[in-house]
C-alpha cells in the first residue's frame, strides 16, 4: 500500500523527526513559562518551516523576525487608523492577505509571505477581540512574540544541533556513487538511482552557493564539493546507461572504483584518481572513468554554478492564475472570519489559520492536500482527546507538558518528513494535537475548546473547498502538458548535438528527469481533481504514454552513438499531439 | 496589585531609555556583542584564521557571551 510505504524509514528521517520533536517541546516550554499566547500556532511554525538543512534554517528563522517585525511595527499605525472601524478592519485584512499571498505565489519567498499574510490577518482579529488603545498593542506585541519566539530558538538550536549544508551536499554525492555502483551491478535494480537523478543538481548547488557565501568550511573543500555536485550527477546519469554498452564483468569493476572513491568521499578525503590499467571498452565507461579522475582533482571536476531563481516568475502579471489564487484564499479567510464572528462562536478561529495553510494552485493540489488535512485532522484531534483523557490528568508541570508534546510531535513529525504526499497529513496532526492539549499556560483539561478547534479547521478546510472548486478551477492537465512540451524541447535539443557532448551533458538531462518526475506527481494528482473538471481517463493514460515514450527517448538520445533515425520524427509526432490536444482540453475545464 | 507592581519595579534590571522605551542593559550589550562576533568572523575569514579553528560554532557563541559579558562590564559597570 502506498500510504505504507510512504511510512517507512528512510535516511535522514528520524534525524529530522527528533529534532522537530525536541524543538517543539523546547518551544512548548517557553511559551509556557513566558506566558506567550497561542503556543499550538508557534509550534506549528517550527513544524511547517524547518528543513533537514540547518543553514537555510537559521536563514530563514532570521528573515522571518525580521519580516514579522516590521509588519508589526507597520501595524501600529494602521491598527489606530483602524481601531474604530470594523469594515476598515476588514478591508485591511483582506488586502494584506491578498498582496503577501500574491507575493508567495510569484517570489522566492514563498510560503515565508503567506506567514506574514496569516500574522497580519491574525493581528486584525486580536483587535477585534480587545477593542481597546493599549491592550491592542498588547495584542500586537502578543503575535510577535508568538511569530519571533519559534523562530529564535530554532536559530539557535540549529546552531547547536542542526546538520549543516556542506554535510548534506557531501551525503548526497556518496548516496550517488553508492547508487550508481548498485545500478551498474544490477541493471534491473534502479529505483534509488532514478529518485537521485529526479532530484537534480539545483538544491545541491544553490546549498553550496551559501556555503562558499558564509564560509562554512575552507575555501579548498567548498570548491572540491562544488564541482563533485555536478561530476557526481554525471557518473550517476551515465550509470543509467542500458545493460547492453558495458560488458558484465567491466561493471563490477567500474562498481568496485565507485564505492572506494564513496568511501574516501564520506571519510572526508578526495577519491584517489584511477589508474588505467585497460583502455575503457565503451563510451559509458569512458565517461565514468574520466569523471573519476576528476573527482580526485582540486576543484571536483569543473565550477557550477546553480541556475538564478529569478525576483520575479516571468508570468506574474501576465498570467491571471496567481492572482486568482490569492484572490480566492484571501475570500475564503475573510468568508471565515465573517462566519465566526456572525455567529458569535470565536472558539473555531481556528478556520482563518487553515485558510491561509490549505491553499494551494490548482484544483488537483488542493483536494488532495484537503483529503490528507482531513485524515491528519482527525487523526491529531483522536490523538488529542485521549492525551486529555489518560494522559492529561497526571501531568502537573509544564516538564509534563513537554515531554507529551514531544511524544506527539515525534508521530506527526515522522509522517510529516516523508515526502510529498503524506507530509500534510503529518503537519495536520501536529496541529490539530497541539490545538486541542495546549490551551492556556500548563497542563489543560478544556474537552469543549477541543471540539471547537477541530470543527474551526473541518469548516476552514469545507470554505476552502467549495471555493477552489467553483470559481476557476485550474486544472493541472494544462501544467502537465506545458512541462512534458518543454521536455520535448530539451530532448530536441539535446540530439542535434555530437555523441560525446551528448555523453557529458550534465544540464539538459537533469531538467529532463526532474520533469519527468515531477509529471508524475502532478498526473497522480489528476486523480483527485471532482469529476466533472477532470479529463478523460483516456486522456490521462496518454499522457502517462507520453511520459513513457520520452523517457526511452531520452536513453536513446542520450546513450546511442547513432541515433536512431526514427528518434526526430517520434519527438515531432509527440509535440504535436501535446500540441494538438490542447483546444480539446480547453472547453472541459472551462465550461464548469 | 499597586504592592506588587512597586516591587517588580524595584527588582528590574537596569534599563537604558531607547525609541521611547526602556531596554534592559543585557540584551542591549548581547545585540551588540553579536554584531561585534559577526565583524569578527569577517576578519578571521578574511585573514585565514578562521580555516584552521575547530569547533567553530562553540567557540563564536562563546565569543559572543564573553563580549557580551565584556560589554555589560565597561559601559554598564555591572
Amino acid at each position: 500500500m502506498q500510504a505504507w510505504r510512504d511510512l517507512q524509514p528512510f535516511d535522514g528521517r528520524l534525524a529530522m523527526t527528533w529534532r522537530i520533536a525536541l524543538l517543539c517541546a523546547l518551544v512548548t516550554g517557553v511559551a509556557m513559562a513566558y506566558h506567550i499566547p497561542e503556543a499550538a500556532i508557534s509550534c506549528y511554525l517550527v513544524i511547517f518551516l524547518m528543513k533537514p538543512d540547518a543553514v537555510m534554517n537559521c536563514l530563514l528563522g532570521v528573515g522571518l523576525i525580521g519580516l514579522a517585525s516590521f509588519v508589526v511595527l507597520l501595524m501600529i499605525p494602521v491598527i489606530n487608523l483602524s481601531i474604530d472601524s470594523p469594515a476598515i478592519r476588514l478591508a485591511i485584512m483582506f488586502f494584506a492577505s491578498y498582496v503577501f499571498l500574491f507575493l508567495s505565489s510569484t517570489t522566492p519567498l514563498g510560503e515565508q509571505a503567506a506567514i506574514v499574510g496569516l500574522i497580519i490577518a491574525f493581528i486584525m482579529t486580536l483587535v477585534t477581540d480587545v477593542p481597546v488603545g493599549q491592550i491592542g498593542d498588547q495584542g500586537l506585541l502578543a503575535a510577535w512574540k508568538m511569530a519571533c519566539m519559534p523562530m529564535a530558538l530554532m536559530v539557535l538550536f540549529n546552531l547547536l544541533l542542526g546538520t549543516p549544508s556542506h554535510t548534506h551536499v557531501r551525503n548526497r554525492i556518496v548516496d550517488r556513487l553508492r547508487a550508481a555502483a548498485d545500478a551498474l551491478e544490477t541493471p534491473e535494480n534502479h529505483d534509488r538511482l532514478d529518485e537521485l537523478l529526479a532530484e537534480g543538481n539545483d538544491a545541491s548547488l544553490q546549498q553550496m552557493l551559501l556555503v562558499k557565501l558564509l564560509h562554512l568550511v575552507p575555501k579548498a573543500q567548498a570548491s572540491w564539493l562544488n564541482g563533485a555536485v555536478e561530476t557526481s550527477y554525471r557518473i550517476a546519469l551515465t550509470a543509467q546507461a542500458p545493460s547492453d554498452t558495458i560488458s558484465p564483468q567491466r561493471r563490477a569493476a567500474l562498481a568496485g572504483r565507485l564505492r572506494d572513491a564513496a568511501e574516501r568521499i564520506a571519510a572526508r578525503a578526495r577519491p584517489e584518481a584511477p589508474t588505467a590499467e585497460l583502455p575503457a571498452e565503451s563510451r559509458a565507461e569512458r565517461t565514468i572513468l574520466e569523471a573519476l579522475g576528476k573527482l580526485s582533482q582540486a576543484d571536483g571536476g569543473g565550477n557550477p554554478k546553480p541556475v538564478p531563481v529569478p525576483p520575479l516568475v516571468a508570468d506574474a502579471f501576465s498570467s491571471p492564475k496567481h492572482q486568482r489564487y490569492a484572490l480566492k484564499t484571501s475570500i475564503a479567510a475573510v468568508l471565515c472570519y465573517l462566519i465566526y464572528t456572525a455567529i458569535d462562536w470565536d472558539g473555531i478561529h481556528t478556520a482563518l489559520i487553515t485558510c491561509y495553510v490549505a491553499a494551494l494552485g490548482t484544483t488537483g493540489e488542493t483536494v488532495r492536500k484537503l483529503t490528507l488535512r482531513i485524515v491528519g485532522c482527525l487523526v491529531g484531534a483522536a490523538m488529542g482527546v485521549a492525551a486529555l483523557l489518560f494522559v492529561m490528568p497526571h501531568l502537573t508541570s509544564v516538564g509534563g507538558l513537554m515531554a507529551l508534546v514531544f511524544t506527539a510531535v515525534f508521530i506527526a513529525a515522522w509522517v510529516s518528513s516523508g515526502n510529498e504526499r503524506i507530509s500534510y497529513a503529518g503537519v495536520q496532526i501536529a496541529l490539530a494535537f497541539l490545538l486541542t492539549t495546549l490551551n492556556g499556560f500548563g497542563p489543560s483539561f478544556e474537552f469543549s475548546q477541543a471540539g471547537d478547534r477541530i470543527l474551526g479547521i473541518l469548516l476552514g478546510i469545507f470554505v476552502i473547498y467549495v471555493l477552489f472548486t467553483q470559481f476557476w478551477p485550474t486544472s493541472i492537465v494544462s501544467d502537465i502538458r506545458v512541462r512534458l512540451g518543454k521536455v520535448v524541447d530539451a530532448l530536441g535539443s539535446l540530439a542535434e548535438r555530437t555523441p560525446d557532448a551528448r555523453m557529458a551533458d550534465v544540464t539538459a538531462s537533469a531538467d529532463v528527469l526532474k520533469t519527468l518526475e515531477e509529471t508524475t506527481n502532478l498526473l497522480s494528482m489528476a486523480y483527485f481533481e471532482p469529476r466533472r473538471h477532470r479529463v478523460s481517463n483516456d486522456q490521462l493514460r496518454r499522457l502517462q504514454a507520453i511520459r513513457q515514450d520520452l523517457l526511452g527517448l531520452y536513453s536513446e538520445i542520450r546513450f546511442r552513438s547513432q541515433m536512431p533515425a526514427q528518434v526526430s520524427t517520434k519527438l515531432a509526432r509527440l509535440a504535436e499531439e501535446l500540441a494538438n490536444e490542447q483546444p480539446a482540453i480547453a472547453p472541459a475545464v472551462s465550461h464548469a | 496589585m499597586a504592592s506588587s507592581l512597586v516591587s517588580s519595579t524595584m527588582s528590574m534590571a537596569p534599563s537604558v531609555p531607547l525609541f521611547g522605551s526602556f531596554f534592559p542593559s543585557w540584551l542591549i550589550s548581547l545585540f551588540a556583542a553579536v554584531i561585534f562576533t559577526v565583524v569578527l568572523r569577517g576578519v578571521f575569514v578574511v585573514t585565514g584564521f578562521d580555516d584552521i579553528l575547530r569547533w567553530r560554532v562553540p567557540m563564536y557563541m562563546s565569543m559572543a557571551l564573553a563580549l557580551t559579558y565584556l560589554i555589560s562590564l565597561l559601559f554598564f559597570g555591572r
